[in-house]
């Protein structure tokens, strides 16, 4: 509804007073154009021969002149628009650049521990994927719940965020502690990685954590 | 100054001696059955000039995007800042996705009316071969294509195709040879690279398909049923085309300013966003895959049977006659295609982010085959024996309409082109006054009219002679 709206608002503004004055200068050129053709055409009649070819009179001669007349009018016109914005988009259209990633091989860090409360994630990227090539292989850290921190033996664990079924971007609900694969309702159990329900076959890789003195947490490498 | 008698003018001298010289004669002598302009058999024709728009924007388009992912996604900021902020940007993208959505869409009904109409049969087995392969690349450039926006529908379609090809035999060293190293920044100039080189095949494989339709000329209708009589390809056929192509233009102009496609969510590392969905015409692949069962079967081996039995059906189909009702294997295969495919699309289109249980599907697909298995056995129970009377033709007496027509034509042709000077001459003031937007609406409806305009005149210019 608001492109519609927006279409006629603006058809209001094109027809606003600047461009009136545009517009009538473009009615007057089209007005003079005018008169000097039908002038010319009938200063000059009496100048050009009659049609006298059997089976076409000069009435339908002089409409297949016209119709031929709107036919390259309408090819010029087709032409003419598509030329205008082409030429409009070439001139004044401007191009993005930014900075291009060095892929540089230092560590990131990726959160401090006051950041996270236990139940808590971060998503992050490793620099290198599993199997040592470079790459952006997206990850996920995760400060363990007390009940579950037991179990794994640590507080801070992280894993490839990547689902092993298709490759979608698991997440941790911390409503029923599990990492959740959104695609096709994959489950991963938190301390460990491996696959609790699902279609996924394989678990998430590990990944191993360096937390520094004053908790600044960092990915060290694949488990 | 037109002269009488058998004088000719210029431009007419200078077309003959153009068509001499550049060998075309061949082509104006060509004769195209009636038949070719009917909708059905236009789709092919449509599709060809949705891969010319395709190529022409693509181009524009080329010259705007940044192929790299860097530190924020570059890529995706590039597109944007195409459809926002370059004139006229938002209506070149608009028409490039667009038109590559028509292109399979229309390639996918052209091969559907060949296939039911029996085209394919001898000597026109290779112009069907090569035309499915056609539509393969089409499906191919498109998926690389819709990659490169990197929203997230792009990243989920990539993250399934390097899944898919992981899973295949010598998966890894195809990984590396497609994906490099696997990082966004590898990946998109190659996607950049592979979709225009995709593109370019479709155009070698287009030109080859035109090729064999010039050498064994356009099939005759599956009935024998001709109207009669043919027209002239050169100029009749063709202008018609262009008339229809302009018009066809400047409607899709006038849709993709009115309705931009959208641009999906920004994908950054360690955002959460929804789960992209795949385009419409790989969602039945997709929901194959979704089933859980094996991914090369799924992705691969499935469909490519699928296709398979379409590409090797001109020599299996008995080809006494070509309606579809005479030919079972053929009609009945083709029918329980149609309606897995339809099914799997709409249960995929049904169930997004879900698993889809595989008994559900097996017994889907089971009850899907034996319906139209059964509705394809029917309808070939019996043979439709050949007409042998063509329909009357109206030559050389045009009925009362066609003869009103003609003779108001002249002004029929004058009013759509002053409509659309007064449309395009709005289109120019808005232009000048950078709302970018209005001129394309404007300059969208103008193109239509001219075509429509084109199309009057030339039914006033060349068919008249023909009708009356």
């Amino acid at each position: 509804m608001s492109t519609v709206e927006h279409f006629f608002a603006n058809l209001l503004a094109a027809t606003s007073l600047t461009n009136l004055k545009n517009l009538g200068i473009a009615l007057f050129l089209a007005l003079v154009v005018g008169v000097g053709a039908i002038i010319y055409y009938f200063y000059t009649k009496s100048l050009r021969p009659k049609h006298n070819n059997p089976g076409s009179n000069e009435r339908t001669s002089s409409r297949r002149s016209f119709l031929a007349g709107v036919f390259v009018l309408a090819l010029a016109g087709v032409v003419a628009q598509f030329l205008l914005p082409l030429l409009e988009l070439l001139r004044k259209g401007t191009v993005v650049t930014g900075e291009i990633s060095s892929g540089q091989e230092i560590p990131p860090k990726i959160a401090n521990v006051a950041e996270m409360p236990p139940d808590s994630q971060v998503s992050f990227v490793m620099r290198r994927n599993p199997d040592g090539s470079p790459g952006q292989h997206p990850a996920i850290l995760i400060h363990l719940p007390e009940d579950k921190v037991a179990l794994a033996g640590k507080e801070f664990v992280a894993y490839s965020a990547v689902c092993t079924h298709l490759g979608c971007i698991v997440g941790y609900r911390s409503e029923e502690d599990v990492l959740f694969c959104p695609c096709h309702a994959g489950y991963f159990d938190p301390t460990n990685g491996k696959v609790i329900s699902g279609p996924p076959k394989k678990p998430l890789r590990e990944i191993k954590l360096r937390i520094e003195e004053n908790g600044d947490i960092y990915a060290e490498g694949w488990a | 100054m037109r002269r009488a008698g058998p004088e000719e003018s210029c431009i007419k001298k200078f077309v003959r001696w153009l068509i001499e010289r550049t060998g075309a004669s061949d082509f104006t002598k060509t004769i195209i059955p009636r038949h070719a302009l009917h909708p059905m058999y236009s789709l092919g024709g449509l599709a060809s000039l949705m891969f010319f728009l395709l190529a022409f924007t693509g181009i524009i388009q080329l010259m705007f995007y940044t192929p790299a992912f860097g530190e924020e996604n570059i890529a995706y900021e590039s597109v944007r800042h195409f459809t926002e902020s370059v004139p006229y940007g938002f209506v070149v993208r608009g028409i490039h996705s667009y038109a590559a959505t028509l292109l399979v869409l229309l390639s996918m009904l052209h091969f559907l009316r060949v296939y039911f109409t029996g085209a394919y049969a001898k000597p026109r087995e290779l112009t069907y071969v090569v035309g499915i392969a056609a539509g393969l690349f089409s499906i191919a450039s498109a998926f690389l294509g819709y990659s490169l926006r990197m929203d997230h529908i792009s990243v989920e379609a990539m993250r399934i195709g390097q899944f898919l090809v992981l899973q295949l035999p010598g998966g890894n060293w195809l990984y590396s040879l497609i994906f490099g190293s696997g990082s966004f920044d590898e990946i998109i100039p190659r996607f950049l690279a592979l979709h225009i080189g995709v593109a370019g095949l479709i155009g070698v494989v287009l030109l080859l398909h035109f090729y064999m339709i010039h050498a064994h000329h356009i099939s005759p209708p599956y009935d024998d049923n001709d109207p009669e009589p043919a027209i002239p390809f050169y100029p009749n056929f063709l202008l018609t085309e262009l008339a229809a192509a302009v018009v066809v233009i400047g409607a899709l102009v006038m849709f993709s300013a009115a309705f931009p496609p959208e641009l999906g969510f920004k994908f950054v590392f360690g955002e959460e966003l929804p789960v992209g969905q795949p385009e419409w015409y790989l969602m039945a692949l997709y929901a194959l895959i979704k089933t859980g069962i094996d991914p090369v079967l799924a992705g691969f081996v499935i469909p490519s049977i699928g296709l398979l039995i379409f590409v090797i059906m001109p020599w299996v189909d008995p080809l006494y006659s070509r309606h579809p009702m005479n030919r079972r294997i053929a009609t009945t295969y083709g029918l329980i295609f149609v309606g897995e495919y339809v099914m799997l699309f709409m249960y995929g289109q049904l169930t997004p982010g879900e698993q889809i249980p595989l008994i559900n599907a097996l017994l889907l697909s089971i009850a899907v085959a034996t319906v139209m298995g059964y509705v394809g056995i029917r309808l070939t129970s019996r043979p439709v024996p050949p007409k042998r009377t063509p329909k009357q033709s109206s030559n050389g007496n045009p009925s009362y309409a066609v003869r009103v027509l003609l003779k108001n034509v002249w002004w029929i042709a004058g009013l759509l082109l002053a409509l659309a000077l007064v449309l395009g001459g709005l289109g120019m003031m808005s232009h000048l006054s950078e709302s970018y937007y209005d001129a394309a609406m404007l300059f969208g409806g103008s193109i239509i009219l001219l075509g429509w305009a084109f199309f009057v005149a030339k039914v006033g210019l060349v068919d008249a002679k023909y009708l009356t």
